[in-house]
């Protein structure tokens, strides 16, 4: 997968398990949408880590690339970052 | 506290700048319905509410209306990439151009600068959710707005995507608790 389509499908399961989080905010005994809050939520990190081993970090706390890489461009509001 | 990630809520590249709905768009940036004041509302009003549920749920859409907030900056910027001083004449962005230039600046379409008279957080907590809900309705009339009469459809259809997430992100708080 190249960066966007693994930026795009990362974005959608952290988007999926976002809106599951607030629903269980105000539903917070549903089982089932509990599990699919974690089910959106494996899937993203799964996909973050691969992402973040290919382009580097999306935080300023992941430093396994041993340099502070989060700095490095592009920024989130460049054409080049989506 | 809050914690960033490097990266959008939602994807934005825009490949054609246009500082004349550059004019328009700012003012979801900082004008009265914009995601700032948003972000700001919800914010605010999660102290003085009376059970976990609001105090989760305020926290969580203040904390994605900051990431709006993100968004939006980032469609003005693009939209106000390389432009050649016609452009910014001929389009109006002039008005903001001279006091900004193409720096961002919380500011409503009417020049007006962003002001926390634009929500109202006043401890109560069915007055603060009724402040919410009219709030949300005005967010999304202004959305539609822009979705249906303000050249999205026809010239930028990359933004229009950005209109719908908002729409639909944006029905997550009609699940109030009454």
């Amino acid at each position: 997968m190249d960066r966007r389509q693994l930026l795009w499908q990362m974005t959608a399961e952290q988007f999926a398990a976002f809106d599951t989080q607030l629903y269980l905010d105000t539903h917070s005994h549903d089982q089932r949408a509990l599990q699919m809050f974690n089910n959106y939520r494996n899937a993203y990190a799964k996909l973050r880590t691969e992402f973040e081993s290919m382009f580097g970090p999306i935080s300023s706390d992941n430093t396994a690339g041993g340099s502070w890489e989060w700095l490095n461009d592009p920024w989130p509001w460049e054409r080049e970052a989506n | 506290m809050f914690h960033y990630e490097k990266k959008l809520q939602y994807p934005v590249n825009i490949a054609n700048p246009n500082p004349k709905l550059a004019k328009a768009i700012i003012t979801q940036y900082g004008g009265p319905d914009g995601e700032l004041g948003a972000s700001l509302r919800y914010l605010s009003q999660r102290y003085t509410m009376p059970i976990p549920e609001l105090k989760g749920l305020l926290t969580d859409i203040g904390t994605e209306e900051l990431g709006h907030f993100e968004i939006i900056g980032t469609i003005v910027y693009q939209l106000t990439r390389n432009l050649s001083m016609q452009e910014i004449k001929e389009s109006g962005f002039d008005t903001y151009f001279v006091d900004h230039t193409t720096g961002m600046y919380t500011i409503a379409a009417s020049g007006a600068p962003y002001s926390a008279w634009s929500y109202a957080s006043k401890g109560d907590t069915i007055t603060d959710l009724n402040e919410d809900l009219a709030a949300d309705a005005a967010i999304a009339q202004e959305q539609h707005l822009f979705k249906n009469s303000i050249g999205f459809q026809s010239e930028h259809p990359s933004c229009r995507e950005y209109v719908y997430q908002w729409i639909y992100g944006l029905s997550a708080i009609r699940q109030y608790p009454y």
